[in-house]
């Protein structure tokens, strides 16, 4: 699973640059993001944009790789396409994560508290 | 293990008409490119993004389950995909001869309690709860060493953009 990142304001951008989180990949994700996320920003946006499909494998791979976090640490999601903003709310994972339009919406939100 | 490509059938466009059938092995990779040809045949079919899309991931965790439980340690243990067009839905049957669903049963598929602390949150068990939440019905039964799940997919609630 190949991820890159980016540095903004304090915040670790994470792009996922494929485009399926499934039941095929779900375990490379988890791994992947431990490694992208080993830094000390305590902020990070996981930008979905290019992912197509994401299954319950995928849904659990995100809520896994924001536990690694720990306290103190919190994992924003940016830029769903619609089927994969669908599966988070069908599970009621919108009320776990904050979801955001793109990464300007999300470095207002930020800012504003 | 056999490496051959799931197959397809020819995709139709009219209510009725067999919209794509598939043969895969159960593994995840197989079960990838499975639904990367049905979501493409129920584009074909006519189907928008959303509902192509929503049924593929509907079906998706159909087969997931299929191969982590019925077929868990049999990669090379057969599932059968077939889906017809019907009004408002879209009626898929999903067969295996793996070890039969618990108690002959489909889990309920309740949603893992979001209130506890972050850190006890649930990784796993919302497959089922995505299924019900998009089909209209459900029905699963055991005949001559086979599962045949029969879902019928809401299509009439499905629409592009629409969340």
């Amino acid at each position: 699973m190949l991820l890159s990142t980016e540095s903004l304001a304090g915040a670790l951008i994470v792009r996922v640059d494929a485009t399926r989180i499934d039941a095929a990949s779900a375990i490379q994700f988890k791994d992947a993001m431990r490694e992208a996320s080993s830094g000390p920003e305590t902020r990070i946006l996981l930008d979905l944009s290019r992912v197509e499909f994401v299954d319950s494998s995928g849904l659990g791979a995100v809520v896994a790789a924001m536990k690694h976090l720990g306290p103190g640490r919190r994992l924003d999601l940016v830029a769903l396409q619609p089927n994969v903003d669908k599966v988070f709310r069908l599970t009621r994972m919108d009320t776990i994560f904050a979801i955001h339009a793109d990464i300007a919406a999300a470095s207002i939100a930020h800012a504003g508290g | 293990m056999p490496a051959d490509e799931p197959s397809s059938g020819r995709a139709g466009a009219a209510v009725g008409d067999a919209a794509t059938t598939l043969h895969l092995h159960a593994t995840p990779v197989d079960i990838r490119s499975a639904l990367l040809r049905f979501e493409a045949d129920l584009r074909v079919a006519g189907l928008n993004a959303a509902q192509a899309g929503l049924s593929a991931l509907v079906v998706g965790e159909a087969l997931n389950n299929v191969a982590e439980h019925a077929l868990r340690g049999c990669p090379a243990g057969r599932i059968e995909v077939r889906a017809i067009l019907e009004p408002g839905h879209l009626s898929v049957l999903v067969e295996d001869q793996g070890a039969p669903m618990p108690g002959l049963a489909l889990p309920r598929g309740d949603l893992p309690d979001l209130s506890r602390d972050l850190s006890d949150l649930p990784e796993g068990g919302f497959g089922w709860h995505l299924i019900r939440a998009l089909t209209h019905s459900l029905d699963y039964s055991r005949t001559h060493g086979r599962n045949r799940l029969r879902m019928r997919i809401m299509l009439d609630r499905l629409h592009d953009g629409v969340v």
